[in-house]
């Protein structure tokens, strides 16, 4: 029986977000632009639906008299990576 | 990137290849390069300048300093990495290799210099040269690369200099390959915060 993937991570921008902060424990806006080569309006609206979803907390500081924006993945976030990882597992596999 | 669904597999390929992308990206200001590079060209210098001055007893004390310098460095890479929160692949290997190529340069340079006699200086050449090679590999910089095939040479070359110039050697090549990675690694560092 398949599952359904979750639509929010289901999404080439937001999946590469949530996969980016899989491994990095803190990202900032710039890496993101840099990795997945998206424009930062793009980015931007990708962000706020992942923070609203409780997936992301946004951080915003200044680094060098500059205004930065930082990313973490939340508990929920990881929960629902890996949810969305075991779901995809099943789409995959060959069919017996 | 484009806001758009996509099949299973492409999705798949695509956590593993931005997985892959984020820890294979080596983000360092080049202060282990500059640091213990700077360290090292002071020191050989020295004895350089001690042996030329006849001190010949003491003309190996300068490197006692390199020993503190390998300390220095590891707290200072102990320090950062409590406030640097990314996992980097490339940057693990690298200071493993560093801290590894630290312990032979003393071992060798410190408890076995008279069994290495003229072969010391070359020695300890070729691991030098290991370094910017290895970190040019890694990187994917042409420069790196170039310079520890430079250092390399130089390394086997040096067994036609006499033994009095050695110390001379080690300090231009202090300068060359370690400072000088070190210089550029700072300063597309720098570039990448403008």
């Amino acid at each position: 029986m398949y599952k359904d993937l979750d639509p929010l991570l289901h999404s080439q921008l937001r999946l590469a977000i949530i996969s980016l902060l899989m491994v990095h424990e803190e990202v900032d806006f710039n890496q993101i632009k840099d990795i997945t080569n998206a424009t930062s309006g793009n980015i931007s609206v990708q962000i706020k639906k992942l923070q609203d979803a409780g997936y992301i907390d946004v951080i915003k500081s200044f680094k060098n008299n500059y205004q930065n924006t930082s990313l973490r993945i939340t508990n929920k976030g990881i929960k629902a990576f890996e949810d969305y990882v075991e779901n995809l597992k099943q789409y995959i596999k060959p069919a017996k | 990137m484009t806001h758009k669904e996509f099949t299973p597999s492409e999705s798949l390929n695509l956590i593993t290849n931005i997985i892959l992308e984020a820890k294979s990206r080596f983000k360092d200001n080049g202060f282990a390069f500059i640091f213990i590079g700077l360290c090292c060209f002071i020191s050989s210098l020295g004895q350089f300048i001690l042996l030329k001055l006849e001190y010949y007893q003491v003309s190996y004390y300068p490197y006692f300093i390199m020993p503190v310098a390998g300390v220095i460095t590891y707290f200072y890479y102990k320090k950062k990495r409590s406030t640097v929160k990314s996992k980097n692949i490339i940057g693990t290997l690298l200071a493993l290799f560093g801290v590894i190529l630290g312990l032979n340069l003393t071992i060798a340079g410190f408890f076995f210099w008279e069994k290495f006699d003229i072969a010391l200086l070359p020695f300890m050449l070729i691991l030098f040269s290991l370094w910017p090679f290895l970190t040019g590999v890694l990187i994917r910089n042409r420069l790196f690369t170039a310079l520890g095939l430079i250092v390399n040479i130089i390394a086997y070359c040096s067994f036609f200099i006499g033994m009095e110039y050695h110390p001379l050697v080690l300090s231009i090549v202090s300068l060359i390959g370690i400072v000088l990675p070190g210089i550029v690694i700072n300063y597309s560092h720098k570039e990448s915060y403008v």
